[in-house]
């Protein structure tokens, strides 16, 4: 049986002005999403996951139509949404939310807890009468763990610790009743001891209310306790996609690996950034100024010589999709 | 709107005492004048009415002595707080009605837009004002309105600047991504949520450009393009008594010279302070 | 009885607080902890618990409102808050250096990084420039950096070459003892084990100093430190050797901080988090600072505030619950 694709993107690039030089015209660019292409099921967690610059919020924000594209398509259950007028865009924006990484600096400082959970139910004139409203944003405190609600409703944001500061982020994307979520980084900003919490949260969230995540991170960790499938991004790039157990388990691409290795564990007799020189080599380069043929292989301990001249292709192995010359045919 | 209120309680009490000095000595000297004016309706002299005592010195019958047609100064300097304060006011708010929203909105939808009212209102900010003033007085004519609005382009740019500056910062900000994200519209966000945030700085500057606006009202009154005679003002009647001092008589104009002063000395302190004090980061250090 | 040239550093009874208009934060509230030479203690806390505050008060460079009212701090038998500015001046830096998680507070962006290296070491050391030149490229090489790096500016930078210049100028002096302050928080992974690597690397020429690593990662410390102190709201909760930290963690919070570690290796992949959040350092619970989030809170937890017991073996706890 099929499953339902509640999202595609088709070769999604975006480049952002770096400089334009003022005489020449030469324009320099920050090559952030470089033609991707992935799908999402309903109902899974999908995952995206890289180091910083690697493009995976730029992703995340242009699926929203937060940022313009430079070049793709984006279908949310088949709607071309960059076809979409500016009526029809605030009504899918009913239907796509997004939480963001830093807790601290989305919600206003000025506004109550209250005010700031009426706002979106305003802005889609949602429930006119007061009582109304009052219920639904009781509900969603309830809902994401804050209770009593009461007691919430007319706090300021300065009076709340960061996790209750997410969870109100949350309440606020879900008052809508979205169907797909984008979490960004959603507990990187978070103290250690709190993140589980949250992220415990967004998963018993997804089976009550029948939603559907594009979960960004760079912690791999976190990632296989979250997400269904994940999409590791290089510079721009996926470089592998398949269910989360195996990429992580039964790393393919040399990325995936080198990543994968330096994971620590709390075991001190394993020193887990011991190897990294083994498995990976140098810096980051800038997305300015990326590597011809296959972008990681300056990096890359396995590079042959077809890796700096031709980009590899996706490769299918069984469930899995990888990009890296060494499983081509 | 309480939160800001809030808000500035709290900066004020963190503030340098010079700060605090100059806002309350400020607003002590406008309540001064505003004071003088209500008690001169009760108790003093009617502005118009003229005696046959000319030019008589500052007695106790006459504090401010009279003029050229017997009227008594005081009451007629009292009076005109009212109309250089009005037509300031009304400057003031006309340009602030013009200049902030169009700042806010040009700043946060940029691009090409941004860039023609950018030219705009640079080209109007470097006209000097006081001459900009006399053309459109000359052009509409006197009036309490028609001189309001030959004050307020002046101080459109300003407002324009302002508000575009904060627009602009506050545009790439978490929360107002959070509220695109949510679906909000432009204008909920460009008034309810950006414009907002420039209301404390709109009123220091508003207050700024009060002082700026009377020292306007009378140099056009001082011209003869203010309001028409007999309305008591400041400047129309300090260019008047500019006449008499060769004969001697100083209190004519140094009357209402003294009040133009005043107030103006009174508008910059309360702006300059509500400057000060609304650039108080927490910790009690000035940005 | 260890010596006390052998031992690096003694802190006693530290307490350094911060006063604000709003009230005192008591950022670090009695701190108990050595180190010997050549040894590293991890001190790893969440927001608020002072480990950052503890790093500061060692070096005497608190920020303003920043006091240190009580305590003693003892550099290889001397007592450093005793000393004037003047001393102090020439202690830090040459004797006890810093390694902070930006290098915005620590590099001059107007100057080559190879300059700042040189210039630190002349003015500690007295040696001819030229003396001072090579040992600054010899520096650049065993942190990893090309020689060629010397006149490069810190904006020309990567965030982790900026930290391997960091790293060699704390090793520029050949201090006794150095504090990095989350070196690895802002980098990358892939970085972060870069720069780690190079600092087990450098165990062998660092080998007379001591260092002291803080970090909110635990697998970090884990890995890297000989001892671990755990702070929570300002005060000392467990005080350890690592390996016991990781199989015997007495006190309630030490457990949770391992438990909220997510272990990845394990089939069933679980984590958990301790209820409720890490405390507003304004308003500190009364008693135990650690109460309102302990699932095992007693009465006398919330009356009174633990003292430290030495449970044999090196290990202290602060916990009503333990017994010696």
């Amino acid at each position: 049986m099929k499953k339902e694709k509640i999202l595609r993107v088709d070769n999604l690039t975006k480049w952002f002005l770096a400089k334009r030089e003022l005489f020449t015209g030469k324009s320099t660019y920050i090559k952030a999403v470089n033609n991707i292409s992935f799908k999402i099921e309903k109902g899974e967690i999908f995952g995206l996951v890289g180091e910083s610059g690697c493009g995976k919020t730029t992703t995340g924000k242009v699926i929203l139509r937060l940022i313009e594209k430079t070049s793709g398509e984006v279908f949310f259950k088949n709607q071309d949404i960059f076809k979409l007028g500016k009526g029809k865009l605030r009504e899918l924006r009913r239907k796509m939310q997004i939480i963001f990484q830093n807790p601290y600096e989305v919600l206003e400082p000025r506004l109550t807890i209250l005010k700031l959970l009426s706002e979106p139910l305003e802005f889609h004139d949602i429930s006119h009468s007061e009582k109304e409203k009052r219920e639904k944003i009781t509900k969603i405190l309830f809902d994401v763990d804050l209770k009593p609600p009461e007691d919430f409703l007319h706090k300021y944001p300065l009076e709340l610790s960061g996790g209750q500061l997410q969870r109100i982020a949350i309440a606020r994307a879900l008052i809508l009743q979205p169907e797909f979520i984008v979490a960004d980084e959603p507990v990187s900003m978070l103290d250690v001891s709190i993140r589980a919490g949250i992220l415990k949260l967004l998963l018993k969230l997804k089976s009550e209310l029948g939603l559907t995540y594009l979960f960004i991170t760079h912690d791999l960790a976190v990632s296989k306790f979250v997400c269904d499938r994940l999409a590791v991004m290089y510079l721009g790039k996926i470089v592998e996609v398949g269910p989360s157990e195996k990429v992580l388990n039964e790393p393919l691409h040399p990325y995936t690996k080198a990543l994968r290795t330096v994971l620590p564990i709390l075991d001190p007799d394993r020193k887990h950034y011991r190897n990294v020189s083994k498995v990976i080599r140098g810096e980051i380069p800038s997305p300015i100024n990326i590597p011809p043929g296959c972008r990681f292989h300056p990096r890359c301990p396995y590079a042959k010589s077809i890796c700096s001249d031709i980009e590899p292709t996706f490769v299918d192995i069984k469930e899995r999709s990888v990009a890296c010359h060494l499983y081509s045919a | 709107m309480s939160e800001i209120v809030k808000d500035f309680i709290q900066r004020f009490k963190i503030a340098p005492t010079s700060s605090k000095i100059m806002l309350i000595t400020g607003i002590f000297l406008l309540l001064l004048i505003i004071f003088l004016n209500i008690f001169n309706n009760f108790f003093g002299y009617s502005p118009l009415k003229t005696t046959g005592d000319l030019f008589s010195k500052p007695s106790i019958e006459h504090i401010m002595g009279t003029d050229q047609l017997g009227r008594d100064i005081f009451s007629r300097v009292c009076y005109g707080a009212r109309s250089s304060l009005i037509i300031a006011f009304i400057s003031v708010i006309v340009s602030l009605t013009l200049g902030a929203p169009i700042g806010a909105t040009s700043g946060y939808i940029a691009g090409k837009l941004d860039r023609v009212f950018s030219i705009i209102f640079d080209a109007l900010y470097a006209f000097p004002g006081i001459i900009l003033a006399i053309l459109i007085a000359v052009m509409v004519g006197p009036g309490v309105y028609s001189t309001s609005i030959a004050i307020s382009v002046e101080y459109i740019p300003q407002y324009f600047r302002i508000v575009r500056g904060l627009s602009l910062s506050l545009k790439e900000r978490p929360f107002v991504e959070s509220l695109r994200a949510l679906g909000a519209r432009t204008r909920n966000l460009i008034f309810q949520h950006i414009l907002i945030y420039a209301i404390p700085s709109i009123i220091a500057l508003m207050m700024l450009n009060m002082s700026s606006a009377i020292l306007m009202v009378s140099g056009l009154g001082f011209l003869g393009l203010g309001l028409p005679p007999p309305t008591p003002e400041w400047g129309t009647d300090l260019g008047r008594g500019r006449d008499f001092i060769t004969m001697g008589v100083w209190w004519a104009s140094a009357f209402p010279g003294l009040m133009i002063v005043i107030s103006v000395v009174a508008f910059t302190l309360i702006g300059e302070g509500l400057n000060e004090i609304i650039r108080i980061t927490t910790t009690g250090k000035k940005l | 009885m260890i010596s006390m040239i052998d031992l690096t550093l003694d802190v006693k009874d530290l307490r350094s607080y911060y006063f604000l208009p709003q009230g005192v934060i008591k950022a670090v509230d009695s701190v108990n902890f050595k180190i010997e030479k050549g040894k590293t203690l991890g001190i790893i806390g969440e927001s608020g618990s002072g480990k950052s505050t503890i790093a500061w008060s060692i070096m005497r460079h608190l920020p303003h409102p920043g006091k240190i009212v009580k305590g003693e701090i003892f550099y290889k038998g001397k007592n450093i808050l005793e000393l004037d500015m003047e001393e102090m001046r020439r202690i830090r830096w040459k004797e006890i250096s810093m390694i902070t998680q930006s290098a915005m507070n620590a590099l001059d962006p107007l100057m080559r990084i190879g300059n700042q290296i040189t210039e630190a070491i002349l003015v500690h050391e007295d040696i001819t420039k030229n003396m001072a030149l090579k040992r600054t490229k010899k520096l650049l090489e065993e942190v990893g950096l090309k020689a060629s790096r010397f006149v490069n500016y810190p904006h020309e930078l990567s965030g982790g070459m900026k930290q391997r210049v960091m790293i060699a100028m704390a090793l520029a002096c050949r201090a006794g003892l150095i504090i990095a302050d989350e070196p690895t928080t802002a980098l990358d992974v892939i970085v972060q084990a870069q720069i780690l690597k190079l600092l087990e690397d450098l165990r062998e020429s660092m080998e007379s100093s001591s260092v002291i690593f803080i970090s909110h990662d635990l697998s970090v410390i884990v890995e890297i430190c000989d001892k671990v102190l755990i702070m929570y709201g300002g005060k000392m909760m467990e005080y350890a050797e690592m390996q016991t930290i990781i199989k015997n963690a007495l006190h309630p919070y030490s457990r949770g901080l391992v438990n909220s570690f997510p272990r990845i290796n394990e089939a069933e992949m679980s984590f958990e988090s301790i209820p409720g959040s890490p405390p507003d350092m304004m308003r500190l619970p009364s008693g135990c600072v650690f109460h309102p989030r302990c699932e095992n809170a007693k009465h006398i937890c919330r009356e009174e505030r633990p003292k430290i017991i030495d449970v044999g073996n090196n290990h202290f706890v602060a916990c009503h619950l333990i017994k010696s």
